[in-house]
């Protein structure tokens, strides 16, 4: 049995051998052994080296030109700085002429970098004189870079300025040239100019690195032409006012006002305060308006549009945040002399300005007010923590930033409405190590047990008796020299020291900004996936929840706007779509008739019976999931609601509005009747 | 006909890859917006069109049927890489400007279409002659429209200014879309008329003159 065994072994192997799939396997080898043995020749024989580039680069930019000194390529290092924020530098020579030829990095490209040589010609060794060349060398993988031509490259020799840096292009700017479509392009190459620039300017001529230019924190409010970014804006001791301390711009021959401006929550100026003021000389101050000087009577009890009401009748303008100085043309202002020539007409168009800008960005202000009193955040990456609310409980996802030797910590904490920190729980554990970790407090790390229970002010009472500090937001790793640590060896050799701060941190973090992020934090909703929650205004008065839903667009239908009102038993009272997100008549008619007339669908259900009226199709829409295939199902029929017709997905996102209003009633604070 | 004959007036008129064949037309749209860039494009795939042709003709009877695409792949690949080393080597302003659509070489439609539809059934001489006449095709169809659309998106051609007047939606990939789409229009009308024209010759009634003229 085994001599046959045998025979049909070798006879398989020999048939193997035979065979087609022996065959294809080997010529691929083969093909591709004799392809990479060729190119391997190819590439010895025709690689391209670094002084073979050199010389081209020479060749087209410095055809007469030598290298005097390499200060930095591959193969020669410096202790200069060659990273900045829009670039890197990968080469630097000095020539002989004493210009530098930089090849530095741009970012902003379509691929990602573009590299380009710079001629920075040199006025002696103190001061750039101005761009002498710009060549591209090569990209990452741009595909416009040919439409950049080498007269394009000549406006930046043409339009170097002393001290500045070369403003990146945009789509719609031609200004590098005629480069149209390769934008991207042109941006990385200004960078990539820009880098070389502030190379030669901070480590060859020792001159400071420019600050970048800040962002202005007003830019979303109404207003702002004549306000300076460092007004600032802090909360009421009430809770409900804003307070703008505004700083307005100068507004020749006025000079900057500094005034303080309380806004009320229903958006009237309750007080207002000149705290300096930028009229020029004591005749100017008398001149201006005495309703404006005595506390701002003027303003004082009107919001924006009644302020307005005192200047349009004269210009009818002054509306959608802007406001400008003819738009002052009043009588109330007469007796203040206010024309040109007396100056005061501008300190009084400022203080108009100030008052405008104060009681129109009232609902911003206090947002940013409530931001800005957020306490314990030197040590928490803001832009990665999030925080969300649910019936008085906030849910804390905190990240923090590193602390060396530890790293970010991801922390998960809930506070309850006692402001008590409820459960805790280490994610990501920064810890660069096991014994690092195993060094960390165990009462850390068993679920926080060192923290549950416990308010902000407990908190810092176990280690205030140590320094004494630890308030007023402010805690560092000193303040944690304590003995209920001290079983984590957290000494700073053993670097759970760090881990356990962080850790302390966070749970101060949580627990100090409870009040602030109740008010901040967005509601942890039922059915998200379709509303635009930025978007959605919602309230709750006498047992009534009211919401304006914004959907998402789910195409081919647009965003719905919808008014619903759920009242206290949870089912829905009203229901009226403002802004229908079907694409067409065809399509709105389409919509079933029991939504297009004022939801009768819904009217009087509550989020379990509509999910009954659609579950008996796919058996799912629960826990906060519903998705169009669950609405299969015939009382929606009458309504042509197949997907070519487009009207399913238009009654799809009104359903889902009136199931997102109903599900979150309990959300907004409402009881049952 | 000579068949010689026949298959480079096929490759460059009758079987157009451009215009007929419409295949290749990611580095077209890419490559028109100037004439240099077009004839350099046009160019190297003449020379690695005809070397794979070769190379997969020679070796025709040699790779199995089933692997035969991923063998025509490994030839193509290797050839595009090897003219990347020496475009980069001896004409890297050549290399520039033809950027990231060099390397795409290897996946254009033509090199990959005339390796199947013809090099894998005929002789070395014939692809050989395929190859030359199907990338000249190629290259003469990339130059006439580069140079319809840097004249009217840059009042240039090959670079040299010959008018100010200029109309930048021709410089961006829309304005090559729409010379693409004309002149495949142009070049289908062209070719109906002379085919048309070839039928009515053929069709005419027997006249003596036509006789003569036959004769003669």
């Amino acid at each position: 049995m085994s001599e046959e065994q045998n025979t049909k072994k070798n006879f398989s192997v020999k048939q193997f051998f035979k065979s087609t799939a022996f065959k294809c396997i080997a010529v691929l080898v083969v093909i591709v052994l004799v392809c990479g043995v060729l190119l391997t020749i190819c590439n010895a024989l025709f690689r391209v080296t670094d002084e073979e580039k050199l010389d081209r680069v020479l060749g087209s930019i410095y055809p007469d030109g030598q290298v005097e000194e390499i200060i930095y390529n591959e193969s020669h290092s410096t202790e200069l700085e060659t990273s900045y924020s829009n670039g890197k530098i990968t080469a630097v020579y000095l020539m002989d002429d004493g210009n530098y030829l930089i090849n530095a990095s741009g970012t902003g490209g379509y691929k990602g970098n573009v590299y380009c040589w710079v001629v920075v010609e040199m006025d002696g060794t103190t001061a750039i004189e101005g761009i002498g060349k710009v060549a591209i060398d090569r990209s990452d993988g741009e595909t416009y870079l040919d439409r950049i031509t080498a007269e394009d490259l000549e406006w930046f020799s043409d339009n170097y300025e002393d001290g500045e840096n070369f403003v990146a292009t945009d789509y719609s700017d031609n200004t590098l040239g005629t480069a149209a479509s390769a934008w991207m392009t042109r941006l990385a190459i200004t960078n990539s100019v820009n880098t070389a620039l502030t190379f030669v300017r901070t480590q060859i001529l020792d001159e400071e690195e420019p600050e970048p230019e800040p962002v202005n924190p007003f830019a979303e409010f109404e207003y702002i032409d004549y306000i300076d970014p460092t007004t600032t804006v802090t909360l009421g001791e009430n809770g409900t006012d804003v307070i703008f301390r505004v700083v307005t711009k100068p507004y020749s021959p006025a000079q900057a006002f500094t005034i303080t401006v309380t806004v009320g929550a229903d958006m009237k100026i309750a007080s207002f305060k000149i705290d300096v003021n930028g009229s020029t000389g004591e005749s100017f101050i008398n001149n201006m308006s005495p309703d404006i000087l005595n506390d701002g009577k003027l303003f004082v009890g009107k919001d924006a549009a009644a302020i307005l009401d005192m200047f349009k009748s004269e210009t009818g303008s002054g509306e959608n945040g802007k406001f400008e100085k003819n738009d002052l043309e009043d009588e109330t202002l007469a007796s203040s002399a206010s024309t040109p020539a007396d100056g005061a007409g501008y300190s009084n168009f400022l203080c108009v300005y100030a008052a405008l800008f104060a009681s129109s960005n009232y609902d911003k202000g206090y947002e940013m007010a409530l931001e800005n009193s957020i306490v314990y955040t030197d040590y928490i990456s803001m832009d990665e923590t999030k925080v969300t609310q649910s019936n008085g409980t906030l849910t804390y996802t905190i990240v923090t930033k590193p602390y060396s030797p530890a790293q970010a910590f991801t922390i998960t904490v809930t506070v309850g409405a006692d402001k008590k920190i409820a459960s805790y729980k280490i994610d990501v554990n920064g810890s660069t190590g096991e014994s690092f970790i195993n060094n960390m407090s165990p009462d850390i790390l068993n679920d926080g047990k060192l923290f549950v229970g416990k308010d902000a002010a407990a908190m810092l009472d176990m280690f205030k008796a140590a320094t004494g500090t630890g308030e007023n937001g402010m805690f560092v790793k000193d303040d944690l020299e304590d003995e209920t640590l001290a079983s984590s060896a957290s000494t700073p050799a053993d670097g759970a020291g760090y881990s356990n701060f962080l850790c302390v941190y966070a749970a101060l973090f949580a627990a100090g900004n409870y009040d602030t992020y109740v008010k901040l934090a967005p509601l942890d909703f039922d059915y998200v996936d379709y509303i635009d929650v930025d978007e959605t205004k919602y309230s709750f008065a006498d047992g009534i929840a009211t919401y304006t839903i914004v959907t998402q667009p789910y195409a081919p239908a647009r965003a719905f706007t919808i008014t619903i009102t759920v009242g206290a038993d949870k089912k829905i009272a009203s229901f009226k779509i403002d802004v229908n997100g079907s694409t067409g008549e065809s399509f709105i008619n389409n919509m079933s008739p029991d939504i297009l007339n004022d939801g009768k669908l819904f009217v009087g259900k509550d989020a379990a019976a509509m999910l009954d009226m659609f579950k008996t199709a796919t058996g799912t829409g629960e826990n906060g999931m519903f998705v169009k295939n669950d609405l299969e199902d015939e009382t929606l029929a009458s309504s042509a609601s197949t997907p070519a017709d487009g009207a399913g997905y238009s009654n799809f996102l009104c359903v889902y509005a009136a199931l997102f209003a109903t599900a979150n009633y309990d959300l907004l604070g409402g009881t049952v009747a | 006909m000579n068949k010689y004959a026949k298959i480079t007036l096929d490759g460059i008129i009758f079987q157009n890859p451009t215009f007929v064949l419409v295949l290749g037309t990611c580095p077209t749209l890419a490559m028109i917006h100037s004439a240099t860039s077009a004839f350099g494009m046009g160019l190297t795939v003449v020379v690695i069109l005809t070397l794979s042709n070769i190379l997969i003709s020679a070796l025709r009877k040699l790779i199995p049927n089933e692997v035969r695409i991923p063998a025509y792949i490994v030839i193509i690949a290797t050839l595009v890489t090897l003219a990347r080393m020496v475009l980069e080597k001896f004409l890297p302003d050549l290399y520039d400007q033809l950027g990231s659509f060099l390397a795409l070489i290897v996946v254009n439609c033509i090199i990959l279409g005339r390796a199947e539809a013809f090099a894998n059934k005929h002789t070395v001489a014939e692809s050989a002659v395929d190859g030359v006449a199907t990338g000249l095709g190629f290259t003469f169809a990339l130059t006439i429209m580069g140079i319809v659309c840097e004249f009217l998106g840059a009042g240039s051609i090959f670079g040299a200014k010959i008018m100010d007047f200029t109309i930048g939606f021709f410089a961006q990939p829309a304005g090559s879309f729409l010379v693409y789409g004309v002149s495949i229009a142009l070049f289908t009308c062209i070719m109906d008329s002379i085919q048309r024209w070839r039928r009515a010759r053929k069709n005419r009634p027997l006249t003596h003159e036509s006789l003569v003229q036959e004769v003669a």
